[in-house]
């Protein structure tokens, strides 16, 4: 399975890429929301998007709207992985068409809770 | 003058472990009284808050605690490390800080991306806010200090 991780930190970045690779999965990485729409556009496109907020550029909630636009990739799970832990940024994300939300810091065992909600993974 | 219902010194407290203990180091972090006597700052790393609650978070710490934490966020030597790869690891501690303490002040507030001020002579001043809230930390035999600065009523 293709993950891709939408992060301006690299080592946030990093940190998410290890946890996604100990989880099978194959990963993309974007340093905002326009590089991850860009590469997402080239292929091949990925189960599931792990998406940071506060972000130059494009910040992740212009990202899950985009995404969410596109006919052809309804299929892309959209999870954030954000600091924005208020109940009205959830709900802002979850209108958008996010599909999951875990609040930074996390532990690997969270994303791997998240994922087996999402039905994606193992 | 400090505004009603900011985070408390035990919040911020529980902040910063939780983010060191997710990241960096499990129960790594000795807590010290702010009256310890602390280095010189050289690394400060800071995000802004603007809205219900205007203010800032601030990371302070040597350049060589800094290098520790990015090492440990990149799980890699710090010698095989960049400046920049510095830089982004102490700033996205302060994000972390950061968004948790704008979940826990008056909203709603917009988070700014991170700065960071490094240098021997460096002092990163944010004009018109004054410290609500402050903790200091020791990590290894390295004080850090994480701040919470709101708006003055002049500011």
């Amino acid at each position: 399975m293709l993950a891709i991780v939408i992060d301006d930190s690299k080592a946030m970045r990093l940190i998410l890429t290890r946890i996604m690779q100990g989880l099978s999965f194959d990963v993309l990485e974007a340093a905002d929301g326009r590089e991850a729409i860009e590469r997402m556009e080239q292929g091949p496109l990925p189960d599931v998007a792990l998406v940071d907020w506060n972000m130059p550029v494009m910040d992740g909630l212009e990202f899950v709207h985009a995404v969410r636009r596109h006919e052809g990739w309804r299929s892309v799970a959209l999870m954030m992985v954000t600091t924005e832990g208020e109940k009205a940024q959830l709900v802002r994300a979850l209108a958008a068409g996010a599909n999951e939300y875990v609040v930074k810091p996390f532990t690997p065992d969270a994303i791997a809770e998240k994922l087996m909600l999402l039905g994606v993974g193992d | 003058m400090p505004a009603l219902d900011i985070p408390s010194v035990g919040d911020l407290t529980r902040i910063t472990d939780d983010v060191w203990d997710s990241f960096l180091e499990t129960n790594s972090l000795t807590h010290q009284p702010i009256s310890c006597a602390l280095p010189v700052s050289q690394i400060t790393a800071c995000v802004h808050l603007s809205g219900a609650y205007t203010g800032s978070v601030m990371v302070q710490c040597s350049e060589a605690a800094a290098w520790l934490i990015a090492s440990a966020l990149f799980a890699a030597p710090a010698e095989s490390l960049s400046e920049s790869e510095m830089t982004d690891a102490i700033g996205e501690v302060a994000n972390m800080i950061g968004g948790n303490v704008k979940s826990l002040v008056p909203g709603p507030s917009t988070l700014s991306l991170p700065t960071v001020a490094h240098g021997a002579d460096s002092r990163l001043s944010v004009p018109g806010v004054e410290t609500v809230r402050e903790i200091a930390v020791d990590w290894h035999g390295h004080p850090i200090i994480v701040s919470l600065l709101q708006r003055t009523m002049e500011g």
